[in-house]
């Protein structure tokens, strides 16, 4: 494909989103909670979408077709996650939602500083949220730069398309917030959807006689291990698939991305309805993605680069047009993902680093305080943006390897800190510090190999989450938690007793 | 049996319940042993996998519509926010 037409069509595609930013825009107010959470106004059908939107980037479309591709069918297992978050996300969703309406909270770090009573709790939580999402965002600009570079043969370098997608989110993000972010999600996440079931379809009929045909020459290849468990590498053992299921379902919980929304939501209706839908519309994109990984290893076997097979396949065969919608969806995608990420890092470093510092200088009245943190949350957006490139042009190369070694286990250890402020009364600060810090330092010493211990196939965030848990529970016996008052401001309104209320 | 403990009781149960599922989507079929094609289109391991998943959603919606346990913590909330809207209405 030429770059000119290229070109051409990332610039209609970029006009489309900076105008759904600018609707975003003018149906805004200048106040922190819209700008993030759009008012806590978020309904079931976008809810839907910027949801499974934000979960599902280039990590979905490269990575988890390369792992079908390379290790078998256990992928699917991230399916489960999604299902297994549903409870969590009930329960602990639905008390937190609760106290993020009351207060006025528009965070997961701004939750933890204000239960636990200390600055320490979110300021620890958001510095390991940042050193794990912006290398996540750099994935994003790495997937754009990535696919325009292969599908233009060089025409768009690599270094363009990242900052061609780097701009666009920035522009419309700045526009008008969270607003902006879920109106592009819906058209961004529809263009997956139906792209990717495009593509699966076009893909299975055009190399084989139907899906029974397909599966049949996968056995006849050799390769009847990538159809069952633990799959041709040997990846997924039992240990391996229960490390999977506890820390992803827990993340994605924690994810403050993800959190934005439950908070953002509407009703306790919408809140059940993300738990209820999330696994459904991931088990869409694994089937679709598990056909496409299944097509590329009789057509393409043996391949060097499994992360590369999805747009390699589909230039193949998709006519121009459709190939470069296709294309789009794969950018729809990564951006989809980097807007919601920016966001909510620019809003935790506005009310957790800088909006501190401004106090220590002066009072000011809530509504410029408000205003204040608003353009402060706007200004960071370039910045933050620029971190994630950096990553793009130089951190480590797989996809995969990003968000599995670094992000979702880095979030998840903070999740018994969250969970205990939920649920726990005895919770204390120290604790939930010393836990988050230590689990955090135990988890990056095994997955580096510093610490020579053999897991037996378990994910080394589960020995450092169980460090992590003796440690909150210890020391919360150990230390004093906040006056009896404090707490009870949030339990008390989670009182589900009508004689005690 | 008083409201608590039936409330309790069916705790016990999602428990059970829950449990019970989330053994099923981590192990959905017999690793190392061969795959049947289940209709000659999708691998054995993967349409249990499907059956499990299905399941597990409609667990979490008994949870969400049946049980809602939480419902009168969220309605509490809902009043409370609609309350602060209309304050905020008269205000202005």
């Amino acid at each position: 494909m030429s770059a000119t037409t290229m070109w051409i069509a990332l610039a209609v595609f970029a006009g489309l989103l900076v105008f759904l930013g600018y609707l975003g825009h003018r149906g805004s107010t200048n106040t922190l909670e819209d700008f993030v959470l759009g008012s806590r106004k978020l309904s079931n059908i976008p809810a839907f979408f910027t949801v499974t939107a934000t979960l599902f980037s280039a990590f979905s479309y490269f990575g988890i077709t390369g792992q079908f591709y390379t290790s078998g069918i256990g992928a699917w297992i991230q399916v489960a996650t999604t299902a297994a978050v549903g409870p969590i996300l009930y329960f602990a969703g639905t008390r937190i939602w609760v106290v993020a309406r009351k207060y006025g909270i528009v965070n997961v770090t701004e939750y933890l500083t204000d239960r636990y009573r200390s600055r320490w709790v979110g300021l620890v939580a958001g510095v390991i949220m940042i050193a794990a999402l912006v290398p996540y965002m750099g994935a994003q600009f790495r997937g754009s730069g990535l696919t325009l570079e292969a599908v233009t043969s060089g025409g768009i370098p690599y270094w363009a398309g990242a900052v061609f997608l780097a701009v666009v989110v920035t522009l419309y993000v700045m526009s008008g917030g969270f607003r902006s972010v879920v109106w592009t999600d819906v058209i961004q996440g529809g263009l997956m959807y139906v792209l990717l079931a495009i593509a699966a379809i076009i893909l299975v009929a055009t190399h084989t006689d139907g899906l029974g045909n397909l599966l049949d020459m996968v056995e006849e290849q050799g390769q009847s291990a990538l159809l069952s468990n633990p799959g041709a590498d040997g990846l997924f053992g039992l240990p391996y698939l229960i490390s999977v299921l506890v820390i992803f379902a827990a993340a994605h919980f924690t994810m403050p991305q993800l959190q934005q929304r439950w908070m953002a939501a509407r009703s306790h209706s919408t809140l059940k309805f993300m738990a209820i839908s999330l696994p459904v519309g991931t088990a869409i994109i694994y089937f679709c993605l598990f056909y496409i990984a299944m097509v590329g290893v009789v057509t393409r076997p043996g391949d060097p680069a499994p992360e590369a097979i999805y747009p390699a396949m589909i230039m193949e065969v998709l006519p121009q047009w459709l190939l470069l919608v296709a294309i789009l969806a794969i950018i729809a995608a990564t951006g989809s993902t980097a807007n919601s990420i920016v966001l909510t890092l620019s809003s935790i470093v506005a009310k957790e680093y800088v909006n501190p510092a401004r106090r220590r200088r002066g009072k000011v009245s809530p509504e410029q305080e408000n205003k204040t943190l608003t353009t402060t949350a706007r200004a960071l957006l370039p910045v933050l943006v620029a971190g994630g490139l950096l990553v793009a042009f130089f951190g480590p190369s797989s996809i995969i390897s990003i968000i599995v070694s670094i992000t979702w286990p880095a979030v998840f250890l903070i999740f018994p800190t969250l969970l205990a402020g939920l649920y726990w009364r005895r919770a204390t600060a120290p604790a939930a510090v010393a836990s988050m810090v230590v689990s955090e330092l135990i988890f990056l010493s095994l997955n580096q190999g510093w610490l020579p211990i053999s897991l037996g196939g378990w994910h080394p965030a589960i020995p450092a989450a169980i460090v992590g848990v003796i440690l909150l529970v210890g020391g919360s016996y150990l230390t004093k938690p906040p006056s009896k008052e404090h707490i009870e401001r949030h339990f008390e309104l989670f009182e589900t007793d009508p004689a005690r209320i | 049996m008083s409201q608590t403990q039936r409330s309790r009781a069916t705790g016990v149960v999602a428990i059970v319940l829950g449990v019970l599922l989330a053994a099923l989507m981590v192990y959905p079929w017999p690793q190392h042993t061969p795959t049947p094609i289940i209709g000659g289109v999708i691998p054995a391991p993967l349409f249990f996998w499907i059956i499990w998943t299905a399941l597990f959603v409609g667990y979490v919606a008994w949870i969400a519509y049946r049980w809602d346990p939480y419902a009168a913590v969220a309605r509490r909330a809902e009043a409370l926010a609609a309350q602060q809207n209309d304050a905020n209405g008269e205000e202005r």
